[in-house]
């Protein structure tokens, strides 16, 4: 009995250094796959996010003052084709970026200290499209995202990042959709991690494959909601979804909101976005409320006409409210490295911050 | 005036939803008249390439083999991958049924092989690069160009002779999809100069070049090249028929460019005067094929039968530009004899496209439906406005069964289908016949009185030789045509004409006929309430569970039956020795008579109900309304028909026979024969039909 017991426990020692050995291993060999990742470091940053790139003294001299060291810039989205030919095209490339000849000179010449990390916005029809033909996909991204880069000379590409609203039903496909384009990405040799933006709601479901992520605290309430007071970001919004920040599995960088819209209701039916009207024109609107402004009759609108009675919500992403966000954040995220991003480098928008607020949106604590 | 398609979609789909929402007792489908090509060419668009690909096939064919089918090298050529292709070709595991490339590994013919990789190569870039995901990876250089530097430069390594016109083509297209416009037209120049004008690469090359001057703005110049090459669909030219006839009238893409427009009402009035020019100034060397298009112009958007009868015989003694096509234009012809009458050439033509429906023809379905659409659309009406029975009813039927009479049919029976031949279907007493009794024929022999369908069955059995080519092809036995006519017969209350017709039809047709299968015919005509089958509280209720529904008199041929008894009735009404006796007969007769158009139809009918009459195939394409017009003479079976007179007669004849009577007895009898048990108790009360009443009505609430 007492040579059973020995042997017995001689070989649980065996199996048991064996496991740590292949744990070690194991560990080593993530490393290894992880030392790619390696290279994130943290930089003020912004989201380009307009069809053409065209960067003019004023951008650059707020990139330069506010020490941009990144520039996360939206190559093309990919949406469901109606009419498909082939596997390949049951998602096709959309609004791709143009980048004009004196821009790829700036691209070329002038812009080697930034770096450059391209966005793909995928859309739920195109991710559903080609469910179980992923690695499709993902092929045709990176492929696409490198000729584009090649061709643009975008410099300094260390990451690629997947931009998509997945939900628990479509989960697997975007995870299996990362994981291939990681495959891609290795297959061609080429050195760039993979990032994805995570949306709030997903910060409580399993992170998706990459390394890293992007956490966007803008769009929190539902803005086809007539009765919303602001859609764009609501401290309310985000607060019960900040307890699986401390925990969350990857590396993430905050990415806040300074942009704003006016939104349009007929009927408290929303009827779409509208951009620019001059809604302290008191011939032609009422003030309701702080944010909300009332047609006094029919006004023409591009192709539309804004009905008498109509209601008008107008969204902003105030200092003040965006930094309460960004506080509640950084309180639960200080022991976390990590970066600020601003959504979007749009000067139209980014001048209503003081250089001082703007300072203050892009520090962590 | 044409209906809308639109009209036409939505008048087709209230039709079908109240053919089932009135149809009842299984009657008929709604007749349908296929409408297959005669002179119009539906199905996806033709295009130039079409042609050359046949072209091209064949040619390969040549320079293999002529054993090699040419779907085996439409596969290898036009359908599979580089990847395949080299598998098939290099890799000596890879194995393959298809015999061009067993021919060209077995010869070994690598000198195509390698034309055909190449091809294959060059086809692939070019369709990468008009994939939606395509981006160039370089700014500067041009990218179009230096992706195919590599195959442009393998094909000028070429020196042989046999494939020098297919290297020639790859370079050409090799310059095209690099954006090299002015150097693709000055190579076709140069490369092809040797070459004559029939070589397929060369005109392949020519459209190239046509495509390149179009892109530089050369518009005339490119639809000038298409022209000539009879690439009709690339002309950009406004009018591109006048175009191409001023400069290539012969092209053979020209007439199936027009075929495959002939739904085009505007498009098609504009045609016959083009093809009148033509001809007339010998433009053309396939005049048939112009001769039909006016032929078709005239019938069908003109309505000008004379004329059309014209050209079509016109047509019909001149070339045309294919067999298949002078076929068609002799199928049409048929439909424009019939729009005339002409029997002349009826039997030459039937005995004709009859073997075009032969059983080894691929086409052999289409070529029934033209014989089915050739008699119902234009024989049937025609021959009925003229009165002319029998030989519109033989051809219906002949029409009705040019499928069946050598097959066999497939019968459902519980969850299986049995194969059963014609005449065990027919002979059958437990399968549904969907054969005889659904049938267009059968249902325009119902419109005829008995007398005219008898004359029709003695004129079909006549010696012509038409009718002795139709004759065993179609049904013509004495049970069908006697018991159809004592049919008839009933429904005019012909009784003596029924009986001798009924009297003459074999027990064993009875039995199988559906109306027997289906047991309505155990419907008793003289009960005032035969059918009691729904009851308002449940469902359809089973038949051999009704107590009130009698097994029929040992007769068989119930018809028969009840002709005899209508005749008994009328003999008594006529010469009863009583009032009584002669009143209760006239009761029994006109209940008889009642039932007999109503809950027993079966006697007079072989369905009720409704259906749409004549769903073309294909409504959006064709005149429906133009079909309706036609059959005005249709009969429809509905249960109502003149119902209100029906039932007015029948309430007359009710009281005149209740006022005929003289005795309680008598009365009580006929009370008892119309279900007024109450009135038999209260008034009737001594009589013996109340005494049998009393003792047999255990349960008297049942009989109120």
């Amino acid at each position: 009995m007492k040579y059973l017991l020995l042997l017995l426990t001689t070989l649980a020692l065996i199996i048991a250094s064996f496991s740590i050995s292949s744990n070690d291993e194991e560990v080593k060999a993530i490393e290894e796959t992880d030392s790619v990742c390696d290279v994130h470091t943290e930089k003020n940053s912004v989201y380009y996010w307009k069809t053409k790139f065209h960067l003019d003294s004023a951008d650059l001299s707020f990139v330069r003052k506010h020490n941009i060291g990144r520039i996360y810039l939206r190559m093309f989205d990919v949406s469901k084709e109606v009419y498909p030919t082939s596997l390949s095209d049951r998602a096709v490339p959309n609004a791709t970026v143009r980048i004009d000849y004196e821009d790829y000179k700036l691209l070329k010449d002038s812009l080697l200290d930034l770096e450059f990390v391209p966005v793909v916005y995928i859309t739920l029809d195109a991710l559903k499209a080609m469910s179980q033909h992923e690695g499709v996909l993902a092929a045709n991204i990176v492929t696409r995202i490198k000729n584009m880069c090649s061709y643009n000379s975008i410099p300094n590409v260390n990451e690629i990042q997947l931009d998509c609203d997945w939900t628990k039903s479509t989960r697997q496909s975007f995870f299996n959709l990362c994981d291939s384009v990681k495959h891609e990405i290795s297959k061609l040799d080429l050195p760039w991690r993979i990032s994805s933006t995570i949306r709030l709601h997903q910060l409580s479901q399993d992170a998706p494959p990459v390394n890293s992520g992007v956490l966007m605290v803008y769009n929190t309430g539902n803005f086809t909601n007539p009765d919303a007071s602001n859609s764009i970001i609501d401290a309310s919004d985000v607060k019960p979804y900040l307890r699986y920040l401390p925990t969350y599995p990857l590396h993430l960088d905050i990415s806040y909101p300074t942009y704003s819209w006016q939104l349009l209701f007929h009927h408290r039916s929303f009827v779409g976005l509208i951009n620019n009207l001059d809604l302290t024109d008191e011939k032609l609107f009422t003030r309701l409320s702080d944010n909300i402004y009332k047609a006094k009759k029919d006004i023409p609108y591009k192709s539309m006409v804004i009905h008498e009675g109509d209601e008008i919500r107008e969204e902003t992403s105030a200092f003040n409210d965006v930094n309460n966000v960004r506080t509640m954040i950084e309180k639960r995220y200080a022991n976390h490295q990590h970066s600020n991003i601003l959504y979007h480098l749009d000067l139209k928008n980014l001048n209503k911050y003081s250089d001082y607020e703007i300072d203050i949106l892009l520090s962590t604590y | 005036m044409k209906l809308t398609s639109f009209f036409r979609h939505i008048s087709s789909c209230l039709l079908i939803l109240c053919s089932y929402a009135n149809s009842i007792a299984c009657g008929p489908d709604a007749p349908s008249i296929p409408t297959p090509d005669f002179f119009g060419l539906s199905g996806p668009d033709k295009s130039m390439a079409n042609y050359e690909k046949m072209e091209n096939l064949k040619l390969w064919q040549a320079m293999t083999s002529v054993d090699i089918p040419l779907s085996d090298i439409e596969e290898a050529v036009y359908h599979d991958s580089k990847a395949r292709f080299d598998n098939c070709t290099y890799n000596d595991r890879y194995k393959t049924k298809n015999r061009f490339y067993n021919y060209l590994i077995n010869t070994g013919s690598y000198y195509m092989i390698d034309l055909l990789s190449t091809a294959k190569d060059l086809e692939e870039r070019r369709r990468k690069e008009s994939s939606p995901w395509y981006y160039p990876e370089n700014r500067f250089t041009n990218n179009y160009e230096s992706d195919y530097i590599d195959i442009i430069e393998t094909c000028k390594q070429y020196d042989g002779e046999l494939l020098k016109d297919r290297y020639a083509l790859q370079i050409t297209r090799a310059l095209f999809a690099s954006r090299q416009y002015a150097e693709c037209i000055e190579f076709v120049d140069s490369a092809f100069s040797e070459f004559p004008d029939t070589n397929l690469m060369k005109r392949m090359a020519q459209s190239y070049m046509a495509g390149c001057w179009s892109i530089l703005g050369q518009t005339q110049h490119a639809d000038s090249v298409f022209a000539k090459s009879g690439d009709v669909w690339s002309i950009s030219n406004d009018n591109r028929i006048d175009y191409i006839t001023k400069l290539n009238p012969d092209a053979p893409q020209l007439i199936d460019y027009i075929r495959s427009n002939a739904a085009d009402t505007a498009f098609m009035y504009r045609m016959d005067s083009v093809a009148d020019k033509l001809i007339g100034e010998n433009k053309v060397s396939n005049k048939g094929d112009w001769y039909f298009l006016m032929a078709f112009v005239s019938n069908e958007y003109r309505h000008d039968v004379t004329l059309a009868g014209r050209q079509i015989y016109n047509a019909m003694k001149h070339k045309f530009s294919s067999e298949e096509f002078r076929d068609l234009a002799r199928a049409y012809k048929m439909k424009i004899d019939a729009g005339s009458g002409s029997l002349n050439t009826l039997l030459v033509d039937l005995k004709w496209i009859e073997g075009k429906a032969d059983i080894l023809n691929a086409d052999r379905y289409e070529w029934i439906r033209r014989i089915r659409n050739i008699i119902y659309a234009d024989w049937i009406p025609e021959l009925w406005q003229k009165k002319d029975y029998s030989p519109a009813i033989m051809l219906c039927s002949y029409a009705d069964n040019i499928e069946d009479f050598k097959s066999l049919i497939q019968v459902y029976c519980g969850d299986t289908y049995q194969t059963l031949t014609v005449p065990e279907l027919r002979d059958s007493d437990k399968y549904w016949n969907t054969i005889d009794y659904a049938s267009l024929s059968f249902q325009l022999m119902g419109i005829l009185s008995s007398t005219q369908l008898a004359t029709v069955h003695n004129q079909m059995m006549g010696s012509t030789p038409l009718y002795n080519f139709l004759r065993p092809k179609i049904r013509t036995d004495r049970d069908y045509y006697y018991e159809l006519i004592g049919t008839l017969a009933l429904r005019e209350e012909n009784y003596p004409r029924a009986e001798y017709y009924l009297s003459k039809v074999s027990d064993k047709y009875i039995k199988s006929m559906n109306i027997a299968k289906d047991k309505y015919l155990l419907r008793d005509p003289f009960e005032i309430y035969p059918t009691e089958w729904f009851d308002g509280k449940s469902a359809y209720l089973d038949v051999n569970k009704m107590g009130s529904v009698k097994e029929p008199d040992c007769e068989i041929n119930a018809k028969l039956s009840f002709a005899r008894k209508m005749q008994s009735f009328k003999r008594i009404m006529q010469q009863g020795k009583t009032p009584d006796e002669r009143g209760i007969a006239r009761l029994m007769y006109a209940i008889g008579r009642y039932n007999s158009f109503n809950h027993c139809w079966a006697l007079t009918k072989y369905w009720v109900g409704w259906v749409g009459l004549f769903d073309p195939e294909e409504y959006l394409y064709y005149d429906w309304g133009e079909y309706q017009g036609k059959y005005r003479f249709y009969y429809q079976y509905y249960l109502n028909d003149n119902a209100d007179l029906i039932y007015a007669i029948y309430k007359y004849e009710e009281q005149s026979s209740l006022a005929m009577l003289t005795t309680d007895e008598a009365r009580a009898e006929a009370n008892y024969i119309l279900g007024n048990l109450v009135t038999i108790k209260n008034r009737y009360t001594n009589t013996p039909v109340a005494n049998y009443i009393r003792s047999s009505c255990d349960q008297w609430e049942n009989w109120y």
